[in-house]
Formats: C-alpha cells, sequence, structure tokens
C-alpha cells in the first residue's frame, strides 16, 4: 500500500460509519483478518464480536461533548481524545487505527475531534471517513433521518452494501441519489462488505482531481435533468418511448432549438429553458401528447413495460430533449412516423439536481486562476462562521498566488486545516474547492470563489 | 546543548546531573514516592509496574500487571502496599517488598484511569469510566457512584481524607463515601480533565479542555477561570502554603498567586525558560521549590517568589511525562523512552 502523503509521519485514522446492519462489523473483519501487515488498532463504541490477535481492540464510551460552551460546530468525542493519547505513548506504534460508531452517530464530532485537540491533531491524522450504505435499507432512511444524510455526506468513501439483495435499477437508483448528495466521495459496490482494503484505507492521498476528472459535470452549475439530446425532427408526430425504470415517474422537457446542435448550444439552452422544467409536473399517462412549449410533464412510468408518448412537432427543425434522468436508465427513443429510430446531433450530461429533496449536496468551483490567499482567507472565514453548521465536508487544492506547492485544505463544519502539499512540477496549476453541505447556494458560492482569484 | 539560556552566570553550577538512571523500558505514565522515603514505583504505557531503591535506583521488584498499559501508581499512607491501575479492568494491591499481589480490585470498567488512596488511608477510590468505587482498605466494596454523565477525568482527595473530588464533563463533583451520595457539586459547562486541591482545602482548580484553569472557592463554590493559554493545562500544583498555583499550558510555566487578593484580577508569575511545551509541574512538599519538566527533556528548578529564573536545572532523554519529589530534596523524572532519572535539588 503507498502511503497518501508521504512526509506526513501521523498515524492515519479510518472512521466507519453505517446505520446498524449496514455491514461495518463485517468490513472491519475483513480488514482485521485479511493479509497487509498493518497493526491496526480498533476503537469500538461497545464490545462486539471481534477478537483478533493482530488487532487491539478498546471498547469507547462514544462521549460527544461541546468545546468552548456550546458551539456545536466543536463538539468533539472526548473519549477518543482520551484513547488516542494512551495509545500515542505505546512503543509498539500502530500502523492504522480504526474508529467505528454507533449507526445513529453525527460523524461531525469524531471528524472534528482530529482538527480541534492539538494532541490528537499532533499525533494523527484522520485519512478518510468510509460510509456503509446499505443498499436495501438506505433509501427509505435517507427519506426520514438527518443522521443518515450526514453520514452521507461526510464520506470520502461510500460503500454500497448488500447489492445482492437489490436489483440493478435500484442499486443505480440509489448511486445516483447518494451521488447527487455527495459528489467526490469515492464509491465502491459491493455485497458482504467484500472491498479492496486500498480503497477504505490509506486513501490520504485520494486525489481530488481524480474525483473530480471522473465527475466533470459535478462542476457545472446544475440542472434538473441529467441529460439533454438535439434531435432533428420534420414536422409532424413522432414517438417518444421509454421503458420502466427506478423511478415511477421521469421528467421531459423539449423545446425548439434555433440555432445549432453542439454541445455549447445545448450548455446555452439548458440555462436558458431550466425554469420550465417545474418540480410538480402534470403527471402525462402512455399515448398522450408533448408539445414542444410549456411546461415539462411527467411520464407516467408506474406499470411494467415499455410505454409510448407522441412528440408533436409543428415544423422541421431541431429541437432539444431535456431529460430528468440518463436515457440508458428508461432506454429513451425518438422514433419518426415510420418508426425508425432517430439519433440525436448532439448530447450533453448535465448535473443534476433532482436529489435535492435530500437538501444535502455537493458544489465544486474551479479556476485556472491563481487563488489569492488572504482574500481566500477572508472568504472561507467568514463563509465557515455564517454557513459552518451547514457545511459538512471543505475539500480543495489550490494554486495560490505566488506560491511553488499544491495547497490542500480540509474542514469539518467551521473548522479548516491547511498546508502545503507537493510542488506543482509540470502539473497544470488548476485550483479545486468542493463544498458538500446542507442547503447550499451554488450562486453565492461561485460569487464567492470568482473574489478570490487573483 | 545550550538549553537554558536564562541561566547565568556559569551555569555549570546550576546543572544538576542525573544521580542515577533507571530503564523502565516505555513510556513512564506516572510515578509514586513511598512515604517512607526509601522507594519509587513507576508505572509504563507497556504495562508494567516498577519499583526502584531512591538510594541508588536499584530494581527492587518489576511486575508485567497490564497488558494494555499501567495508568497509575499510588503507595498507601503507611508505605505497606502499593496501588497500580490500568487497562485491563482492575487495580492491584501489592506487596511492598515482593509485589506479589494482596487482592485485586474489579474497576467496573475496561480501562481504570484512576486510582488513590485516601490520605488516612482507610479508604481506596478507583475509576473506570464513568464510575468511582471505593473499597476498605482491606478490599471490601464500600459502594459505587452513580454513573457519571460522561467519563470521570480525575479523582483528587481532600487532604483530610474524608471527600473525594471528581472531575468530568460537566463540573467537579464531591462524594462522601461514609455516606455514599455526591455531598454538592461544582457545575461548568466544559470538560475538565485534572484536579488539583490546595493543601489548606480551601481551592479546588481544574485544567480545563478549552485552554483554561478554573477553579472554585470550596466555602462558597465562588468560580473564576483564567484563560489565555496556547494549549491544555493539563499539569497543575499547589506549593505547601497553599499561595501558589503552578500551571502548565504553554513552554512559560504560570504561577498563579493566592496569597492576597488575587488571583482574579492579578498577572500570573511567568517562568519562562524551556523551549518547548511544558508537560508536568510539582512543588515541593514543604518548600517553595516547583520543579518543571517540558517536551524539550530538561527538567528546571524555581522559586517563584524570588526570581523569575530558573535556580537549577537537569536534562533527561527524552519527552519527560512524569514528575516526583522525594520527601527529602530528590527530584525524578520519567520521560517517553522509559527512562527514569534522578536529580538532587540541593
Amino acid at each position: 500500500m503507498t502511503r497518501g502523503a508521504s512526509a506526513d509521519k501521523r498515524i492515519p485514522v479510518t472512521v466507519l460509519t453505517g446505520f446498524l446492519g449496514a455491514g461495518k462489523t463485517t468490513l472491519l473483519n475483513r480488514i482485521l483478518t485479511e493479509q497487509h501487515g498493518l497493526r491496526i488498532a480498533v476503537i469500538e463504541n461497545e464490545f462486539g464480536e471481534i477478537g483478533i490477535d493482530q488487532a487491539l481492540v478498546i471498547d469507547a464510551d462514544e462521549e460527544v461533548f461541546e468545546m468552548n460552551n456550546g458551539c456545536i460546530c466543536c463538539t468533539v468525542r472526548g473519549d477518543l481524545i482520551r484513547i488516542l493519547g494512551a495509545l500515542a505513548r505505546r512503543r509498539d506504534k500502530f500502523d492504522q487505527v480504526i474508529v467505528e460508531t454507533t449507526g445513529l452517530a453525527d460523524p461531525g464530532p469524531v471528524a472534528q475531534t482530529f482538527f480541534v485537540d492539538e494532541d490528537v491533531k499532533d499525533k494523527y491524522r484522520l485519512d478518510g471517513i468510509v460510509t456503509l450504505v446499505d443498499a436495501r435499507h438506505t433509501p427509505t432512511r435517507l427519506d426520514d433521518s438527518d443522521e443518515a444524510r450526514q453520514q452521507i455526506a461526510f464520506a470520502d468513501v461510500l460503500v454500497l452494501n448488500k447489492l445482492d439483495l437489490v436489483s440493478d435499477a435500484e442499486a443505480d437508483a440509489l448511486e445516483r441519489r447518494v451521488r447527487g448528495m455527495n459528489a467526490i466521495a469515492r464509491l465502491v459496490r459491493a455485497t458482504n462488505a467484500k472491498v479492496p482494503l486500498d480503497q477504505v484505507l490509506e486513501i490520504g492521498g485520494f486525489d481530488l482531481s481524480r474525483a473530480l476528472e471522473r465527475k466533470p459535470a459535478f462542476l457545472e452549475p446544475e440542472y434538473p435533468f441529467e441529460w439533454g439530446g438535439v434531435f432533428s425532427l420534420d414536422a409532424g408526430e413522432h414517438t417518444l418511448s421509454l421503458s420502466s425504470g427506478p423511478d415511477p415517474t421521469a421528467s421531459v422537457l423539449v423545446r425548439r432549438e434555433p440555432h445549432e446542435a453542439s454541445d455549447a448550444s445545448l450548455r446555452a439552452a439548458a440555462e436558458e429553458h431550466f425554469r420550465a422544467f417545474v418540480r410538480d409536473a402534470e403527471v402525462l399517462a402512455p399515448g398522450r401528447t408533448i408539445a414542444p412549449e410549456g411546461p415539462s410533464v411527467a411520464l407516467d412510468l408506474r406499470s411494467e413495460g415499455r410505454h409510448r408518448w407522441t412528440l408533436s412537432v409543428p415544423e422541421r427543425g431541431l429541437y432539444t430533449v431535456f431529460f430528468e434522468h440518463t436515457p440508458e436508465e428508461f432506454a429513451l427513443a425518438v422514433t419518426d412516423a415510420r418508426d425508425t429510430v432517430l439519433e440525436p446531433v448532439a448530447t450533453h450530461a448535465f448535473a443534476a439536481t433532482h436529489e435535492h429533496s435530500d437538501r444535502v449536496s455537493s458544489v465544486g468551483l474551479r479556476s485556472e486562476r491563481p487563488v489569492d490567499e488572504r482574500k481566500l482567507d477572508a472568504w472561507i472565514g467568514k463563509l465557515l462562521r455564517e454557513k459552518g453548521v451547514d457545511l459538512f465536508r471543505t475539500k480543495g487544492i489550490l494554486a495560490l498566488d505566488g506560491r511553488d506547492e499544491r495547497y490542500v485544505i480540509q474542514g469539518v463544519h467551521m473548522l479548516v486545516d491547511g498546508r502545503s502539499d507537493r510542488p506543482w512540477g509540470d502539473e497544470p496549476r488548476v485550483s479545486e474547492l468542493v463544498f458538500i453541505g446542507r442547503d447550499l447556494d451554488r450562486s453565492a458560492l461561485e460569487a464567492g470563489w470568482r473574489s478570490c482569484l487573483a | 546543548m545550550a538549553l537554558v539560556s536564562s541561566v547565568e552566570p556559569r551555569a555549570s553550577q546550576f546543572e544538576r546531573p542525573a544521580r542515577w538512571k533507571f530503564d523502565a523500558g516505555d513510556y513512564v505514565a506516572a510515578m509514586s514516592v513511598d512515604p517512607r522515603d526509601e522507594l519509587v514505583a513507576i508505572a509504563t504505557s507497556a504495562g508494567a509496574v516498577h519499583v526502584v531503591r531512591l538510594a541508588d535506583g536499584a530494581r527492587l521488584w518489576t511486575r508485567e500487571l497490564f497488558s494494555l498499559g499501567a495508568h497509575g501508581v499510588d503507595w498507601s499512607p503507611d508505605g505497606a502496599t502499593l496501588l497500580a491501575c490500568g487497562q485491563d479492568r482492575f487495580a492491584a494491591v501489592l506487596s511492598r517488598d515482593s509485589g506479589d499481589h494482596v487482592f485485586k480490585l474489579d474497576g467496573g470498567g475496561p480501562w481504570v484511569e484512576h486510582a488513590k488512596h485516601a490520605p488516612h488511608g482507610r479508604t481506596i477510590a478507583i475509576a473506570a469510566g464513568k464510575i468511582v468505587r471505593f473499597f476498605h482498605r482491606d478490599g471490601a466494596p464500600l459502594l459505587e457512584t452513580p454513573r457519571q454523565a460522561s467519563t470521570i477525568t480525575a479523582i483528587e482527595w481532600r487532604p483530610d481524607g474524608n471527600e473525594l473530588a471528581t472531575a468530568c464533563y460537566g463540573g467537579v463533583h464531591f462524594w462522601t463515601p461514609s455516606r455514599g451520595i455526591s455531598a454538592r457539586q461544582f457545575l461548568w459547562k466544559g470538560s475538565l480533565l485534572s484536579l488539583a486541591w490546595s493543601p489548606d482545602t480551601k481551592v479546588i482548580a481544574a485544567a480545563s479542555q478549552d485552554c483554561s484553569v478554573h477553579f472554585w472557592r470550596t466555602v462558597n463554590g465562588r468560580d473564576s477561570q483564567m484563560t489565555g493559554y496556547p494549549f491544555k493545562p493539563l499539569a497543575l500544583a499547589w506549593d505547601a502554603k497553599s499561595s501558589m498555583l503552578a500551571t502548565s499550558g504553554d513552554k512559560t510555566a504560570l504561577v498563579w498567586d493566592f496569597a492576597g487578593k488575587g488571583p482574579e484580577g492579578t498577572a500570573p508569575i511567568e517562568l519562562e525558560a524551556h523551549r518547548a511545551l511544558i508537560t508536568k509541574v510539582a512543588f515541593h512538599k514543604s518548600r517553595s521549590i516547583l520543579a518543571t519538566v517540558s517536551e524539550d527533556a530538561s527538567l528546571l528548578l524555581w522559586e517563584p517568589r524570588r526570581t523569575q529564573r530558573p535556580v537549577a536545572f537537569g536534562f533527561v532523554d527524552g519527552v519527560a511525562s512524569a514528575l516526583a519529589w522525594t520527601r527529602s530534596t530528590g527530584v525524578l523524572v520519567g520521560d517517553d523512552s522509559g527512562a527514569v532519572a534522578c536529580f538532587d535539588a540541593q
């Protein structure tokens, strides 16, 4: 296994969260029994069934208290401070510490302990928060539990576990939903918590930029649709057909595209028309007609099988179909009067906001211009003071004006820690900053970010 | 090593070489000097307890007691037995001469972090997690406190031995083992980490996670807080006259003056010479000499009422982690490498 941060001699700590029954203990047992040569200390909240020779398992008493008289953002785990302190004294040092939290625990105080307590900070670094997501029960829990949403939002790694208990479509829907909340976590699919160790331990080197490459749309403005496709259509009646999929309805908006069919025009059209994509759209039964005007409609997919709607085209031209989901999920097809399938002449995948019912989302910011350190300090400081309660994680790799090293920042609620990293070298100096939080205001964050650019 | 820049002139006359050194093998977690002034008990994070002669540092006995580390050692007031506690759910009462178990006390929780004899010797208190258990000196259980709101971080007997103070998140609680109830409490919304009762019993001081020292006047519960420490001022020590409270929390030791109207509204005496964070502070049992040790691997001796410069110094091998005075003029310093060094303050 490669060390995440070579110069950092502190002991890495992995925090394992997830609701009861999500598979934390199974994963822990896997980690402990696998031949990795690491000496691991496990801090549990209660005596579990783990009894492995090579590991030290310590019983902790999940004990949260507030620092500085009452600020919720400064709650820490007192038991962790004491236990980690005692562990650090031992001569036979550990290579890795794993902290397992109770199912309902808010990961905030655990994470904050690594930012607030000087003694802990000195000896340990928070390597990552791994959240196990029970594929079967999490969708319901996300509807009714703040704790479940927080555990998703805090994660550096999301393990979608117990996938053998759900259909592929349900797994895809869950993945989309958790992605909508936390766009930068590494996503690992698993059954029986079977996860390669290097996906959950020593992820400190986990590069933000790689996460961003994988999901470039995440850096763009968010729209209520995930996909747009431009079709060249003759006047007359066409057919839009969909198969039933992971959701009972799928919304669609059709608009005339007056200019051209390109990626750029699609993005411009998205910006022009997204307000017509309404949340409480009229539900349209199969067989009815979709017109290239008016607000979006929710196509009714409650019955199994393939369904068809009429697409009425007043005059020959380019038409853009904005679709709530990806076309693959519902096998979206546009056919002409002779039933020939028409290929779109241009398509674009959009960052979707349709999970905003969860209120938790990610906002990514990016710039090729260097960042002014003082302006950034002032902006981030104000932002965290005012919005810290709603900001679960802040992560960034920044090219500060006048500095040759990458500057890496990590934060939990109001607490942010920044340090210089390796030199940029030949790498393009691109600054990236990501927030995961509740009710994030993307345009305000973008404006703030722009004000920090040198 | 040009460590103590402000010791001058002729620094060598102030340097105290170690009289002897003992290798305890691992991080020295705690030390206790026996009341007859003949032995020192040493607890290590590897779990061993060593008993060493003060005269020459020779080992009397060693016991590997706790597989996950020893936390504390405390001699009985008559010096006949040693009380030791650690991470294996128990405290042990051991014979002075051989280290053999006299009896074991069940802590009721996995980490027995504190174990102390009442100064009159009749009662033993041990704390594990959120409870304290009291035992008669012969090992008979007396009573157990209700589960506290959070883990007990410190216990301290009132100098007369009739009351035990415990610290945890939310304040200081007082227990009278003969009555079995929490007689009173001083509440404060914060996490308290250590306790120090003034020898005259009039003030109890506590270090706080919020990098402050909180103290209460025990007569009326009136409290004050000293803030502004850059780090947690975990180590607190009173002088024999209850007139000075020395505190860690920085590389400068602060000594608060309780002799006059203060310390509220007064400036503390600042003792500045260590190069790194002070880890332990201790006043001599009867004289106004203060010892401080630090992460800089040095011992400094001070007479705070007389001068703000150190009056003597010595060196150890690593980060100092434990400090104890003998009844006479010896100072013992344990460090994170497992070395215990004995210095003479004279």
